[in-house]
């Protein structure tokens, strides 16, 4: 898989490392305990496409959000954090 | 402040010429390094020259700036006392926060007709001319290692590495070069 970097071009995806599931979002501080174990702890396994952080960690350093395929690992989209 | 080191951290390790039918050139210059970090919004001016844009260099009186990162360069210049590149560097430091890197990365140097065949086998980005050249910087891996790529000539490539890492780099060169042969220089 390759990685369009949007500052560096296309790269590798050993380059990269993966930061999670940009999906979620950060409760209200009020929202209680069951709304953050869900946020802390329950992810989606999607098979299709997927909004995800990666890290360009042995280039440029910088977060990219990037929309993935999990099947066919085809991205559609690649923007800086 | 410690006792000055003019020697290049890899100076003892520089492995002995190896014959072969078309020799790559290692080098191993004593560069000083400081690293420029934008502050948030500012535009960091002052040397005399605009800092480059991702994946280029620009070099002035000396001084060559290599992109490194978004809003994020490394200043290189030839060894002239602990310190000068940083007091050369100073009228960045109202937009920018500086470090000297001199002690904690390194360049090697490496030239010759081979230099981007050999390279070829220990990275994964595209040399050819039609998308790489003369000025040209790349932060990648080298040998698994993150390196910045700076291609200085036409048949010349400097790699600037940790320097705790670098002496796995020189082997892994001089590995690779084995077919064409090598030597200092």
């Amino acid at each position: 898989m390759r990685i369009p970097c949007p500052h560096c071009g296309p790269r590798d995806e050993a380059e990269f490392a993966y930061r999670g599931d940009a999906t979620k979002q950060r409760p209200a501080p009020d929202a209680g305990i069951e709304a953050f174990h869900d946020y802390v702890y329950l992810r989606a396994n999607p098979r299709g496409w997927h909004e995800e952080w990666w890290q360009h960690a042995a280039g440029c350093r910088a977060w990219l959000r990037v929309r993935r395929h999990t099947v066919t690992h085809e991205i559609a989209a690649v923007t800086p954090a | 402040m410690s006792a000055v080191e003019p020697l290049h951290p890899l100076a003892g390790l520089m492995p002995a010429p190896l014959p072969g039918p078309d020799p790559l050139r290692l080098g191993l210059p004593r560069r000083e390094l400081v690293q420029v970090t934008a502050r948030h919004g500012a535009d960091p001016t002052g040397l005399g020259f605009a800092l480059p844009g991702p994946g280029e260099s620009a070099e002035t009186a000396g001084i060559t700036a290599l992109w490194m990162q978004p809003r994020g360069w490394l200043l290189s210049a030839p060894w002239d006392g602990e310190g000068a590149l940083l007091t050369r560097a100073a009228p960045l430091a109202p937009a920018a926060a500086l470090v000297d890197q001199s002690h904690g990365r390194c360049t090697i140097r490496l030239a010759g007709a081979k230099s981007r065949a050999v390279l070829a086998k220990l990275c994964r980005i595209d040399l050819h001319p039609r998308i790489f050249g003369p000025g040209r910087v790349a932060a990648t891996q080298v040998a698994h290692l993150a390196c910045l790529l700076h291609q200085a000539e036409p048949e010349a490539f400097e790699l600037i590495v940790f320097s705790t890492l670098a002496a796995n780099l020189l082997d892994a060169l001089a590995s690779a070069a084995a077919e064409y042969g090598y030597a200092p220089g």
